[in-house]
């Protein structure tokens, strides 16, 4: 806590959530409300893309701040801004749920989505200009699904959460190259997903 | 010469529009050059086009209640925790029943001791006062044991000597039948009733 505190100076600048962060090491409640209330939504976010499962994401999104609550402390205001070490803290999380619910996933997966790919063949038939936004929506939580992990998480950080390529780096632990290798590949694959799932590209 | 995976790691910044003029050029030469990676451009450009579509994810409303509310049950807890360790073999159902059975039987144990829990005074705690109050209660009770059994032996000592005097009476009234079998008519007498409880069932 007292490094955190102290180098509360350095990352003030750089970091706009470093002052909300300082106050809530300090037992102050408010400032855990804002901080809950500012990253809530992009987090949700996240992990409702990851799974594509609106429950899922909800539990999810709330393990990821029980556990910001109970590690704050180890959190260093020095070394990264408050946001990349929640997103990593997150992408870690779903990177568990992932492996422990994989198996589960294969098999219920067909049978939860066929009625909405079913329905979704028809309405994917039409020019992409006249997709409405639901529609597009669930198919690309169906293209999401069906890419790797590994390229998904990439896809997702980059084109739907528009990270920079250092912070997506510094999330994923890899270096800038990758990130970005994997980005393109993840595009190219979810486009071909999405070409199959019918939708006119 | 462009390699494929240089190639895959340029298109990101190719398609950000951050890539300088000759970079940029040897990008668009290796497209029109390698079949795989001239679609792997135009998937990207679609993809993109088809992520406009997609709306941002709303979180529900009261997530960030959820949250907050799951994060102040923890909060309490920390200090909770502790206590709850170091409490947690008293705060068994079986402790708190024996505990009660030892106040209920200290209570009545002191009202038969005679001690009266409302007029207790703070000079009534010092130990001299204490030891002295005991060791007059354990006379009295010793007094009172040995009275009471002194009582009884009286008690049967006279009944004794009354039945003495009894059977000494006895003889005399029946001296004239003769001494021995007074007995057995009187036994007989007494034992026809119950000889003719079972024979009548």
């Amino acid at each position: 806590m007292a490094s955190a505190v102290e180098a509360g100076g350095r990352g003030l600048e750089s970091d706009p959530d470093a002052p909300l962060v300082v106050r809530c090491l300090r037992g102050d409640e408010a400032a855990w409300e804002a901080i809950v209330k500012l990253h809530t939504r992009r987090i949700y976010s996240i992990c409702y893309r990851f799974t594509g499962r609106a429950e899922e994401a909800q539990d999810l999104t709330q393990d990821v701040f029980l556990r910001v609550f109970r590690n704050l402390k180890s959190f260093d205001l020095g070394v990264g801004t408050f946001r990349i070490w929640l997103t990593r803290l997150t992408r870690n999380l779903l990177i568990d749920h992932y492996r422990k619910t994989r198996k589960e996933k294969l098999v219920d997966s067909i049978e939860e989505r066929l009625p909405v790919l079913e329905e979704m063949e028809g309405v994917a038939g039409r020019p992409e200009g006249r997709l409405a936004g639901r529609e597009a929506g669930e198919l690309l939580r169906a293209g999401l699904e069906k890419i790797s992990p590994e390229l998904r998480e990439a896809v997702i950080l980059r084109d739907i959460e528009e990270m920079e390529y250092r912070e997506i780096a510094e999330v994923l632990g890899v270096p800038d190259g990758t990130v970005k290798s994997r980005i393109s590949r993840g595009r190219a694959e979810l486009a071909r997903t999405l070409r199959q799932l019918g939708v006119v590209m | 010469m462009m390699r494929c995976s240089e190639f895959e790691i340029r298109l990101c910044e190719y398609l950000d529009g951050t890539l300088e003029e000759a970079a940029r050029r040897e990008v668009g030469q290796h497209a029109s050059e390698c079949r795989a990676c001239a679609s792997l451009l135009a998937d990207s450009g679609s993809l993109a086009a088809f992520l406009e579509r997609v709306p941002a994810v709303e979180a529900p409303p009261e997530l960030v209640t959820t949250v907050l509310y799951r994060t102040q049950q923890v909060r309490p807890g920390r200090f909770a925790a502790g206590w709850k360790r170091w409490l947690a073999p008293v705060l068994q159902p079986r402790f708190v029943m024996g505990m009660a059975m030892t106040i209920l039987s200290f209570s009545m144990l002191s009202r038969v001791a005679g001690v009266k829990i409302r007029q207790l005074e703070a000079a009534d705690m010092n130990p001299a006062g204490v030891w002295q109050g005991v060791t007059n209660q354990a006379h009295r009770v010793w007094d009172r044991g040995v009275k009471f059994y002194q009582n009884i032996r009286f008690i049967y000592e006279f009944m004794g000597q009354l039945r003495g005097l009894e059977g000494e009476e006895e003889p005399t009234a029946e001296q004239p039948t003769g001494g021995a079998p007074a007995a057995p008519p009187g036994d007989s007498r007494r034992l026809e009733p119950v000889k003719a409880g079972p024979a009548k069932k």
